[in-house]
C-alpha cells in the first residue's frame, strides 16, 4: 500500500515546486498510470517513494514504512519492497544478462541455490532466456527493457514501478512490455506505470493519476 | 555476516584491485615505500632498546669514601645506598683491591715503584653502583652524595647524557615518522579507494536502489583498502628483511659496539607489527573515503 498525504517537495530552497500538496492512496494489487507533461513532477513522485529524498512536508507511507520517520538504516529494506524499471534501464554494462538479474538477488543475500533456480525462471517469463549470456550493449532497447524488468521483479517485490517503460520502443514491443506488467499485476503485485504514452492508458481502462505542475488534476478509472 | 557474503566481498575487492591494476600497483608501491622507511626506524628503535640495556652497564656510579674511613662506616653507607630506588647492584672495590688492580694493570713488572704504597695506600674505598635504568643517573648520584661519609660521586656524565639524549631523540623522531608516514599511507589508500568509488559510482547507485544495505556496499572497499595496505607492508617487510640481513652480515664492526637483534627476533616483533599497521592503515584509508564519497 502507498499513501501520500499533503506531500510537497521543492528543489533549490523552494524556488522550484515539483510536487504541490499531493494526496492519494494506491491499494494493494492496484494497477495505476501516472501521467503528465514533461516537468509535471512524475519522476519526483517516484523518487519520493524510493526515499531518494524526503518531502518538505506531508506524510508518505509505503507498506509498513513511514518514509519520513524511518531511520536511514532501514532504507534498503523499504526499497526491497519496490522493484523499479528505470527509463534508462540502469543495467551493469560489464555483466551478462544473467548476472544483471542474479546481482539483485546477491545483494539481498539470497543463496546461490535460490539464484540458480529463480533467475532462469524470470528470464523465461520476460522472454529473454536465449540471451542470458549476452552483455547489455549487445541487446536492443526492448531487450534491455526486459532485463531491467526481470531485475525489478526477481525478488518478488510488493510494488513494481516502471518509469517510461515504453519510452523509446516501437508499438509491438511496448505492447508486449505492457502485457508483461499486466501479468505481473495479476500475480498480486501493485504496478505503477509512469508514462506519456496515451494510447495505452486509454485502452487499458485502468486508474489514471494525472499531474500538472506538481498537482493532481485528475484521478479516475 | 554469512560465509557466502564474505566470499562475495573478497572477490569484489580483488575484482576492484585487478580492474584498475595500475592504480592498485601505484598505491601498493607507495605504501611499501612509506612503510619501509617507517619500518627501518622501528627496527633501529628495537635495537636501541637492547642498546640502552647494554649501556646500562657502562653507566656505573662510583662512590668514594675518605681515605682513612673505618670499614664499618663504608659498610653502613652501603646499606643506605641499597635503600635508594632503582639501584640494581652495588659492588665494593676496596682500596686494597684497587691497589692490587693497579699493580696488575699499570705497574706490572715495576712493583718497586709503588712499594711505598703498601704501607700507606693512597687509594680510596669505592662502590660501583649499577642502576636499573640509566636515565636516573643524575638524580641518584645526587641522592648518594647526601649519604653520610660519602666523599665524592663520579660517573661519565657527558657520555651518558649524550647517548641518552640521542636515544630519546630517535624515539621521538620515530613517533613523528609513524604519524607522518602513517598519514601519507592513509591518504594514498583513501585516494585510490576514492577513485574506485568514482569508477563504480553507477554500479553503487544501482545497488542502493535495488536494496543493498550500506555495509553490503562498503565491505568490498574496506577489504580492498586492507589488502592494499597488507600487500604494501608485506613487501616493505621483505625489503627490510634483506636490508637488515645485509647490514648485520656486512657491518661486523658495529657488532663490537652493540649487539644486534637476530632476524628471528626482528621478525616476531617488528614484521608482524608492520603488517598489522599496514592493514590497519588500509582500513582507515578506505573508511575515510567511504565516509566522504559514498553517500549511503
Ligand atoms: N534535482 C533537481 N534540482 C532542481 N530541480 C529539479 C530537480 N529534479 C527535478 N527538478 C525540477 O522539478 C520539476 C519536476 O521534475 P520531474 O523530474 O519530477 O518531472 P517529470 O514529470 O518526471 O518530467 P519528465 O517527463 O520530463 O521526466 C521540473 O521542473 C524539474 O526541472
Ligand atoms: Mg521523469
Amino acid at each position: 500500500m502507498i499513501e501520500f498525504v499533503n506531500v510537497t517537495k521543492t528543489y533549490k530552497n523552494g524556488s522550484i515546486v515539483a510536487i504541490k500538496d499531493v494526496s492519494f492512496t494506491i491499494k494493494k494489487k492496484e494497477f495505476v498510470f501516472v501521467v503528465g507533461a514533461s516537468g509535471a513532477g512524475k519522476s519526483t513522485l517516484v523518487k519520493l517513494m524510493l526515499r531518494e529524498f524526503l518531502p518538505n512536508s506531508g506524510k508518505i507511507i509505503i507498506e509498513n514504512f513511514d518514509v519520513k520517520k524511518m531511520s536511514k538504516r532501514k532504507i534498503p529494506f523499504l526499497r526491497r519492497n519496490i522493484g523499479v524499471v528505470f527509463q534508462d534501464f540502469r543495467l551493469l554494462p560489464n555483466k551478462t544478462v544473467f548476472e544483471n538479474v542474479s546481482f539483485a538477488m546477491e545483494i539481498i543475500e539470497c543463496s546461490s541455490k535460490q539464484i540458480k533456480k529463480e533467475v532462469p525462471k524470470i528470464l523465461e517469463l520476460v522472454g529473454i532466456s536465449n540471451k542470458s549470456k549476452m552483455k547489455p550493449f549487445e541487446l536492443s532497447g526492448g531487450e534491455q527493457q526486459r532485463v531491467s524488468l526481470a531485475r525489478a521483479i526477481v525478488n518478488n517485490p510488493k510494488i513494481v514501478i516502471a518509469d517510461e517503460p515504453t519510452g523509446n520502443l516501437d508499438f509491438d514491443t511496448s505492447f508486449e512490455i505492457m502485457s508483461l506488467l499486466k501479468q505481473i499485476n495479476k500475480n498480486g503485485v501493485t504496478v505503477i506505470i509512469v508514462t506519456h504514452a496515451q494510447e495505452f492508458t486509454a485502452k487499458m481502462k485502468k486508474r489514471l493519476i494525472k499531474l500538472e505542475n506538481g498537482s493532481i488534476v485528475k484521478d479516475e478509472i | 555476516m554469512k560465509i557466502k557474503n564474505i566470499a562475495y566481498f573478497i572477490s569484489e575487492a580483488f575484482r576492484n584491485i585487478f580492474s584498475n591494476g595500475f592504480m592498485s600497483l601505484t598505491s601498493i608501491f607507495s605504501v611499501m615505500i612509506s612503510i619501509t622507511i617507517f619500518g627501518m626506524f622501528v627496527v633501529l628503535n628495537s635495537n636501541l632498546d637492547s642498546f640502552t640495556k647494554q649501556i646500562q652497564d657502562f653507566c656505573k656510579i662510583r662512590v668514594y669514601f675518605p681515605r682513612d674511613l673505618n670499614e664499618h662506616y663504608v659498610e653502613k653507607a652501603k646499606k643506605n645506598i641499597e635503600t635508594i630506588n632503582k639501584v640494581k647492584n652495588i659492588e665494593l672495590i676496596s682500596k686494597k683491591k684497587a691497589l692490587e688492580e693497579c699493580k696488575e694493570k699499570i705497574f706490572k713488572g715495576r712493583y718497586n715503584l709503588i712499594k711505598a704504597f703498601e704501607y700507606d695506600n693512597p687509594l680510596r674505598d669505592c662502590y660501583k653502583v649499577t642502576l636499573t635504568n640509566a636515565k636516573f643517573v643524575e638524580e641518584i648520584s645526587k641522592e648518594i652524595e647526601n649519604i653520610e661519609n660519602v666523599e665524592e660521586v663520579k660517573y661519565e656524565k657527558n657520555f651518558i647524557n649524550n647517548i641518552l639524549k640521542l636515544i630519546i631523540f630517535l624515539k621521538y623522531s620515530s613517533l613523528v615518522l609513524v604519524i607522518f608516514f602513517g598519514t601519507i599511507s592513509i591518504l594514498i589508500i583513501s585516494n585510490s579507494i576514492k577513485i574506485m568509488l568514482f569508477i563504480r559510482r553507477k554500479e553503487i547507485n544501482i545497488m542502493k536502489f535495488i536494496g543493498a544495505t550500506n555495509w553490503f556496499i562498503k565491505w568490498p572497499y574496506i577489504i580492498e583498502g586492507a589488502v592494499i595496505g597488507a600487500i604494501g607492508s608485506a613487501l616493505a617487510c621483505v625489503l627490510i628483511f634483506f636490508g637488515y640481513s645485509y647490514i648485520i652480515s656486512h657491518a661486523k664492526f658495529l657488532l663490537e659496539f652493540t649487539k644486534f637483534k637476530t632476524l628471528n627476533e626482528i621478525f616476531s616483533d617488528t614484521f608482524l607489527k608492520l603488517f598489522y599497521f599496514g592493514s590497519g592503515i588500509g582500513i582507515i584509508g578506505s573508511y575515510i573515503s567511504i565516509k566522504k564519497y559514498l553517500h549511503v
